[in-house]
């Protein structure tokens, strides 16, 4: 008997998911589930035996009731958004043509699709309820109740993976057959994370919690996302936590919010499914060809300052080829956006301008590692442009540089500027002092950034691939920041204007080195 | 089903367009039973969509494809469980070896498990891919990774074939081997619709040949045909070709060029 076409496409998509770890692939299931039966069993119980009493005054006080959906939702919006950014990461139209080509209905593909990531997001899933339950098991809840518990986490996250793989789905149909389109999408799966990141940090210094023990902010929070789905099941363990062992006083709100819940789950499949035709096409959605606007007073600018010759010319099409990907716009917006949210709900407790200068200073190196940390990514074949002409590596590589400062120096000044003016106790001396250092400070992790990424090349065209490489960089970027910040500031004791002296020549010095290497490696790149 | 003298294929006023861009314009088209159809024309001619309709990748704004008998918008399915393609750029699964990505298309088709393990053997050997079917398709070159798309098209014996540059990235010996592959399945009663650049292979194959310009069907019919339609009597396709479609003055861009 054939096998079912969703089967074929569920197992095909889970061979691909699992590509990395091929070598242990036919142990991987049972080894997987081997670990969370012992999470479930023994690690969840005794990690919550250590703040139990906390965990239980919780789930039985006035913030339990906003913060469970709270919590839910987050996560609820995650499944939501990962399957959605992880094919706007990895884009492409030629493989829904391979399905589209095969007899096989779009529905089948749509709920292949699903089912081959599903384990993954399942192992989460039982990681979540299994702490939860530990979390709940001592208050006496019985075995019905547990049950709808995990009944009720399975339902909820697995109808927001299927909305996101669905809207996923749409969205590769939409964006994945031109290459503004991938762009987009690439410049889309960044920002999409920033909203649940608001949110946390909300949380953590936000005052949320503080706000929720309020019975009126508390109740508002409530009927807000209680028109979410997720916060049904939500309710339903908040009242089984105040009524252990006795689902019959919470009979009526348990069934109409439980069944609620089962109830959008077998609805968003069957939309899904329905909406599966539109979500696989290769009918192209535009034949508009973007057109460039003659060069404005800013490239002419920039030409100028490039020596207005070749090199200005060089250093105008690093710019342009730079500045017209959305990606890279996105992961400039991605950078400030952290750095403002930071500012926002950390910031109320900031009382003097060099406190509000820390974050800056830890994020510097990653904004210059995502301004020009890719200068590889994309292929060899736009290597073999410079590589062939005479000098071509070294121009290139100070065209690199140069554009690396004239984007990422002013954000940095303005960064600080903004960071500071925010506080009563700056002064016009310190203000124009620290952001001299900072404008500095963002010029030198530019030069080291570069010598990273030169010296540790990404060729793939793969943003998730090419994501880790920026990932690695700004790792060793973000350590040289922190190591000579603890160094100069906690262990000599340096004070804080030596300490960014420091660390501005220190970094200056290691950039200079790096970015020799860098250079040195990639023009011997064959 | 149709059979010997029929057409396989038949597009009645088949017209497609993208905003203000014709990509077909009203083309009528018979292909023969058991014939290879070549499809030729300048970039943008409207190749590749055709070939899409005729596989109901896309649809036509108006007119209908018939395939071996079957309305494509009435039951795609249907037609695509008849139909090998082989698109102009095939991005296949990277991360998928060889053996695993023909083992998952051998079950998107319902091949069952031994004439599916056969065939795939039959034609890695034929492909000359044997040894290599472990390797991960991203560590293929061009070539190999075309070789695994024409298997692909192949592999579930289908009655028609639409190939969009097939001999693409191939080395000379495997052009040969699908040449001679593609000569075999027609003797079988296998159509071919091919979309070529390469006017030589084009001439050397194909039973008739079918040039599009803009949109438009300019000229269908065998070398014979399309010369006397030329008024080229003599020549080889290539210069049949620029004169059909008013792209001959050729000589006159080289000769600025070299200024």
């Amino acid at each position: 008997m054939p096998v079912p076409k969703w089967l074929v496409v569920a197992r095909n998509e889970y061979r691909i998911r699992i590509n990395s770890i091929r070598t242990i692939r036919p142990y991987f299931p049972y080894l997987v589930i081997a670990l969370l039966a012992v999470y479930v069993a023994f690690i969840a119980p005794a990690v919550v035996s250590l703040f139990i009493d906390d965990l239980l005054a919780f789930f039985l006080s006035q913030v339990a009731l906003a913060m469970v959906p709270i919590i839910m939702f987050i996560i609820f919006f995650y499944f939501i958004i990962l399957p959605i950014t992880y094919t706007l990461q990895g884009m492409q139209a030629g493989q829904v043509e391979i399905f589209l080509a095969a007899p096989i209905k779009p529905s089948d593909v749509l709920l292949g699709e699903f089912l081959g990531v599903m384990p993954f997001y399942a192992i989460a899933i039982t990681v979540m309820a299994g702490f939860f339950t530990a979390a709940l098991n001592p208050l006496g809840l019985d075995m019905l109740q547990i049950a709808i518990t995990v009944i009720i986490f399975v339902a909820t996250f697995l109808s927001a993976l299927w909305i996101g793989t669905v809207i996923a789905a749409l969205v590769r149909t939409k964006f994945a057959k031109s290459a503004r389109g991938r762009d987009v999408g690439r410049a889309l799966s960044l920002v999409l994370a920033l909203p649940m990141i608001a949110v946390m940090y909300a949380i953590m210094g936000g005052g949320l919690l503080e706000a929720l023990a309020d019975p009126g902010t508390s109740g508002m929070v409530r009927a807000i996302l209680s028109l979410l789905p997720s916060s049904w099941g939500a309710e339903v363990i908040v009242n089984f936590a105040s009524n252990p062992g006795n689902i019959g006083a919470v009979g009526f709100e348990t069934l109409t919010r439980f069944g609620g819940l089962v109830a959008f789950f077998v609805a968003v499949l069957w939309l899904g499914t329905k909406a599966a035709n539109r979500a696989y096409s290769i009918e192209p959605t535009t034949f508009t060809a973007s057109r460039a606007k003659p060069d404005g007073f800013f490239y002419r600018t920039v030409r100028y300052l490039g020596g207005g010759g070749s090199f200005g010319t060089l250093l105008v099409s690093v710019f342009k080829d730079y500045g017209r990907r959305l990606e890279n716009l996105s992961r400039i917006a991605y950078i400030v956006g952290l750095i403002a949210m930071v500012n926002i709900f950390f910031g109320g407790g900031f009382d003097d301008p060099e406190a509000a200068l820390l974050m800056g200073l830890f994020l510097f190196p990653f904004l210059a590692v995502l301004v020009v940390g890719q200068v590889t990514a994309g292929g060899k074949e736009s290597l073999f442009i410079y590589k062939k002409t005479p000098f071509g590596v070294g121009r290139f590589v100070k065209a690199r540089l140069l554009q690396g400062w004239l984007v990422a120096v002013p954000i940095g000044v303005a960064i600080t500027v903004v960071s500071m003016i925010s506080i009563p106790q700056t002064t016009l001396i310190s203000l124009l002092t620290y952001t001299g250092f900072m404008a500095l400070i963002v010029a030198a992790n530019v030069t080291l950034a570069l010598g990273l990424s030169l010296l540790n090349p990404e060729f793939s065209e793969n943003t998730r691939t090419q994501m880790f490489g920026l990932i690695v960089n700004a790792q060793v970027a973000m350590f040289v920041s922190l190591g000579i910040f603890i160094g100069s500031l906690i262990v000599l004791d340096l004070g804080f204007l030596n300490t960014v002296l420091l660390q501005t020549v220190v970094i200056w010095l290691l950039g200079i080195v790096f970015l020799y290497l860098g250079k040195r490696r990639f023009s011997r790149i064959e | 089903m149709v059979s010997a003298g029929e057409a396989t294929v038949k597009l009645r006023g088949v017209a497609k367009r993208y905003a203000d861009i014709i990509a077909v314009d009203y083309v009528d088209l018979d292909v023969k039973y058991g014939e290879i159809l070549g499809l030729l024309g300048p970039n943008g001619s409207g190749k590749s969509t055709t070939l899409k309709m005729i596989l109901a990748l896309i649809r036509p704004d108006s007119g209908s494809v018939s395939v071996l008998g079957i309305e494509a918008e009435d039951d795609p399915v249907a037609v695509k469980r008849q139909v090998g393609y082989v698109p102009e750029s095939p991005r296949l699964y990277e991360f998928l070896t060889g053996l695993e990505y023909l083992d998952f298309v051998g079950d998107i088709y319902g091949l069952d498990a031994s004439e599916k393990k056969g065939r795939i053997e039959e034609y890695l050997e034929a492909m000359e891919l044997e040894g290599r079917e472990g390797d991960m398709i991203s560590s293929y070159s061009q070539g190999m990774k075309q070789k695994i798309a024409l298997i692909s098209a192949f592999l579930h014996k289908p009655k028609l074939l639409l190939l969009d540059e097939p001999l693409s990235g191939l080395d000379p010996r495997s052009a040969r081997i699908v040449k001679d592959l593609l000569r075999k399945l027609t003797a079988q009663g296998v159509t071919t619709i091919m979309s070529t650049h390469i006017l030589e292979i084009a001439q050397a194959m194909c039973d008739r040949i079918a040039i599009m310009y803009e949109g438009r069907l300019l000229a269908l019919g065998n070398m014979k045909e399309l010369r006397q339609k030329a008024r080229l009597p003599g020549s080889d396709l290539e210069d049949v070709f620029l004169k059909l479609t008013g792209t001959e003055d050729v000589r006159e861009v080289v000769e600025a060029l070299l200024k």
